[in-house]
């Protein structure tokens, strides 16, 4: 938290962050508003811009939804498009990227994560859920596991937070058995699936798609790329909590109920992951 | 009586699916210019061992229940000689099924316990992408091998410019050549 009030003060220049609107994805808006609640500008900007349009932002997210209907497979049309060439170039230079669900997927068939080699290293496979199969919405909770993303700013080690999931095809796997081990070793598995006391597992129903690992996340070596299934920006706000989730959001989503409605759109379990990212692009890379 | 068969579905319309991997691939793949066309029927391959007639009652259920089948937009057909019989011309046949293939497993289970199929041993469930390239490029002996080389290297994903059709990370691929 500390880093982000560094941030939040605007001690160095902030550019504003770019939201990609590839065709098909449909939480654009909400997630560029999640950051501006964050103290930072948005803007939605679409796929086809070329790279001189872009080099005014300071950080790129991909938002959720089905770029391409979800053709072939899920984000890798998207990824074969000449912008995410420019997202690869700007996470090489170290400027902070984060891809939400869909993004996820983009961000992993472009081979950015884990982005150990140049190849694509891993995927998001279909769910596995005992006994039925395809999309699946829900909240889950997410345990802080990893110290090697911009996260770290912002979460601490084994901090628990409830987010929502809405997604088919979920489930990061590799055929290179050595890989997850390798990226738990390494911190770049940064957000895992577990129960609302904090008990990870990649098992049904607490992870709710057979990642192995029970990997709600995953992030590059240098930590300045993050591939996220949950969606943060349908939680960046008190009202979109639901308080049958229980444990200390639920618990506040109730008193609140009772009290001043504007209290509502007090910050929600999303909101920090936001704060980590705009805190990321506050530091500022060339 | 043992048998398998494939249930092959193509789309009636444009398949929108083909057209966008078609057009990806020329565009932004190393070698996609080489692509004459692309096209893509998905399969399900049933491996059963019954006295009836399941050839027939496969038929009557996509007739009736339409559970694999939407006639307003799909062709379908049934072979008993591999998914690769019944595709004229040259070019490569890819077959991709997922490691895991829970489609199939709820397929068979539906199958099963809802429409009475007995002996039902496995389904599987899968894509297969017909691959065309340009003249030249598949030919016998040395092009031959060239046309192969290059069909796998559009298919298979290696990096973000090189292979789209197949994620090796949790699906499995063959590739035949056919003409």
């Amino acid at each position: 938290m500390r880093k982000i009030e560094t941030a939040r003060r605007g001690d160095r220049e902030r550019r504003p962050i770019a939201v990609i609107q590839f065709p098909g994805v449909n939480c654009e808006f909400e997630t560029a508003r999640a950051v501006r609640s964050a103290g930072f500008a948005a803007e939605v900007v679409r796929w086809n811009r070329t790279e001189g349009m872009l080099e005014k932002y300071g950080g790129f997210i991909l938002p959720g939804g089905f770029s391409y209907q979800d053709r072939v497979r899920g984000g890798v049309i998207a990824s074969r498009e000449p912008v995410v060439g420019i997202v690869c170039e700007a996470a090489a230079r170290g400027m902070p990227i984060l891809g939400i669900c869909n993004g996820a997927q983009i961000l992993v068939e472009a081979g950015l994560i884990p982005g150990r080699t140049d190849k694509v290293e891993a995927a998001l496979a279909p769910n596995k859920m005992p006994g039925r199969t395809g999309y699946h919405c829900d909240w889950v909770f997410v345990r802080v596991d990893g110290g090697a993303s911009f996260l770290s700013g912002a979460l601490g080690e084994g901090d628990v937070i409830p987010l929502p999931i809405a997604h088919g095809e979920g489930r990061f796997v590799s055929n290179d058995a050595e890989l997850f081990p390798a990226l738990l070793g390494g911190g770049q598995i940064p957000l895992r699936y577990c129960t609302a006391e904090g008990e990870v597992s990649a098992e049904s129903p607490v992870c709710p798609n057979g990642s192995l690992l029970g990997a709600a996340a995953l992030c590059n070596e240098e930590g300045n790329v993050l591939a996220m299934m949950p969606h943060p920006e349908r939680a960046a706000y008190l009202y979109q909590v639901p308080d049958r989730i229980g444990g200390a959001w639920g618990d506040r989503k109730s008193a609140l109920l009772e009290g001043d409605a504007s209290d509502l759109f007090r910050p929600g379990p999303g909101a920090v992951l936001f704060d980590a990212f705009c805190c990321a692009a506050a530091e500022g890379v060339s | 009586m043992s048998g398998k068969l494939a249930l092959l579905i193509g789309h009636r319309v444009e398949d929108l699916a083909a057209r966008t991997a078609e057009e990806t691939i020329r565009r932004r793949l190393d070698g996609g210019e080489a692509l004459e066309s692309l096209d893509r029927e998905e399969f399900w391959e049933f491996r059963y061992r019954t006295e009836e007639l399941f050839e027939e009652k496969l038929t009557a259920l996509i007739d009736r229940a339409e559970l694999f089948v939407n006639p307003n937009k799909h062709r379908w057909r049934i072979s008993t000689g591999g998914i690769a019989a019944g595709h004229e011309g040259k070019g490569y046949l890819l077959k991709v099924t997922n490691r895991e293939d829970i489609d199939g497993d709820v397929a068979k289970h539906t199958l099963t316990m809802q429409y009475g199929f007995r002996g039902l041993e496995e389904v599987r469930y899968g894509v297969l992408w017909i691959i065309r390239l340009a003249e030249g490029v598949v030919g016998d002996g040395p092009a031959g091998d060239a046309g192969r080389a290059l069909a796998e290297k559009i298919a298979v994903t290696k990096s973000r410019d090189s292979g789209l059709l197949v994620n090796p990370h949790y699906q499995e691929w063959s590739l035949e050549r056919i003409g």
